[in-house]
């Protein structure tokens, strides 16, 4: 009776074991994102391997059994120690502050252009799920005076039953793009309509969490510029979740968001800090820049919100002496009270279609207790923000 | 339960190619450790069931060798990866 029991326990632990294992293999073969597969992984690192372990019982075999029980303790401790540690490699990894130094690289390895020269080929992501505001953003893109080479890779999120890249679900989506199929043609239809605007476009369809999909890609692709679509206004941005908020958190690059179709005029906010630093040596470099109209801007610390960088009013001179000296046409500004309003004020004030300001990447609780100008300049201006993570 | 053993046992040969094509499709380091470590957990479940078939306990100890084995070089490359900043 008794070894019945061990049989038909063993046996369902086994077919138990076996049938989770599949469905973590699965999982792991099926999702992109490293956190989605680390999920998945798990049944087959933790429970199946302790469950067929468990089923030595019914071998009667004490050294089976002992063997068994001593991996069985060891896998137990073991499984979720390597699962929390490949976890904390893949947070550094696609966290800000895991790739801080990775930012900003005039030129990484393999490229063979002159970094000083600043006409290298760009590549550039270009987020797209069909929405107006991603409409936008496409506008925003073809207009530009790319370096000539520069590839422009539209990438939309095939989102399986996951919130839309756009930040609300009110915002008119075509039903086309909710099945795969509709985005695939509407991602081949960008690009090529960039094709016949003389830029070298291509799509990707991505899967998983959009913002991880689309930092993953960024990484992946190794791209200089994201550009991405947002109408973030008012309070409502403030209580729902912004894509492109978390893009801009995320991203292992300068993030475009886009709120209008020129680049005409350029708000450049500057406080001296190592971020405005790294925001006005993109703009002195990317020829993108070349034609536009820069207004650097520093702000008087005074009653306002820190910005990580000391206060120093020479700063927007110190700035425009730097792009005059690669050729732009930039003058100084300097606004008075805290730092977000009076940026916003300015570029809403003098007609601004881009507002460039550095970022020090703060995130969760350091960005709920010092503040963060960039993330708050993001969500209340009206024109399209370009945010440099230094 | 010989018949439930082998065919735990085949079905874990089957795992083992599916780990491997996770292991061939990883596009990033770090996904080829997460597949390499699910890798290793079917050898796990592979020698175990092993035992099961001869009876014989020397499988688990080999099992167990090899968990030891795959948590240390886990560990090693996670760290390298994570003192390593940007792309890669």
């Amino acid at each position: 009776m008794l070894d019945a029991a061990l049989d038909v326990l063993g046996a369902a632990m086994l077919l138990v074991a076996c049938t989770l294992a599949t469905i973590g293999m699965y999982g792991l073969l099926r999702r992109r994102d490293i956190f989605q597969q680390l999920h998945a992984a798990g049944l087959v690192t933790g429970p199946a391997a302790i469950l067929v372990l468990l089923a030595s019982v019914a071998s009667r075999d004490p050294h089976i059994i002992t063997s068994a029980f001593l991996v069985m303790v060891f896998v137990f401790i073991t499984s979720s120690l390597s699962t929390h540690a490949i976890a904390r490699a893949a947070f550094i990894r696609y966290n800000p502050a895991g790739i801080a130094d990775a930012r900003l690289a005039p030129v990484r390895d393999g490229d063979d252009a002159d970094p000083e020269a600043g006409t290298r080929h760009m590549r550039v992501l270009l987020a797209f799920d069909g929405s107006p505001s991603a409409r936008v953003a496409v506008d925003l893109a073809a207009g530009l005076a790319w370096p000539s080479g520069t590839v422009l890779r539209v990438a939309g999120v095939d989102l399986g039953g996951l919130p839309p890249m756009t930040d609300w679900e009110d915002e008119p989506r075509l039903d086309a793009h909710r099945d795969t199929p509709g985005l695939t043609e509407s991602l081949g239809s960008v690009a090529r309509e960039l094709e016949r605007r003389h830029l070298h476009g291509e799509s990707v369809l991505l899967q998983g969490d959009p913002t991880m999909a689309i930092v993953e890609e960024a990484l992946a692709s190794r791209a200089d510029l994201i550009v991405v679509g947002s109408r973030l206004l008012g309070t409502r941005s403030v209580l729902q979740t912004s894509v492109a908020g978390e893009i801009v958190d995320r991203a292992p690059c300068p993030v475009l968001v886009a709120r209008g179709a020129s680049m005409r005029e350029i708000l450049l906010a500057t406080d001296g800090s190592e971020a405005s630093d790294a925001a006005v040596d993109l703009v002195a470099r990317w020829e993108i820049f070349e034609r536009a109209r820069i207004r650097v801007v520093s702000v008087s610390l005074d009653g306002g919100i820190d910005t990580g960088g000391a206060p120093d009013d020479g700063a927007a001179g110190s700035a425009v002496r730097r792009l005059q000296a690669r050729g732009r046409n930039a003058s100084a500004e300097t606004a008075m009270g805290t730092p977000a309003s009076s940026i916003t004020a300015v570029a809403a004030r003098s007609g601004t279609d881009l507002i460039v300001i550095g970022s020090r990447g703060r995130t969760g609780l350091r960005r709920s207790i010092l503040g963060s100008v960039s993330r708050e300049v993001l969500r209340s201006a009206e024109c399209s923000v370009l945010v440099i993570t230094a | 339960m010989d018949l439930v053993t082998g065919i735990a046992f085949a079905w874990s040969l089957v795992l083992l190619v599916l780990g491997g094509i996770a292991l061939l499709r990883a596009w990033d380091t770090l996904h080829r450790i997460l597949a390499l470590d699910v890798l290793v957990s079917v050898v796990v479940i592979l020698l175990t069931t092993l035992s099961y078939v001869h009876q014989v306990s020397y499988y688990v100890d080999a099992a167990l060798g090899l968990a030891l084995l795959s948590l240390t070089g886990t560990f090693v490359a996670v760290r390298y990866l994570g003192r390593r900043q940007g792309p890669r």
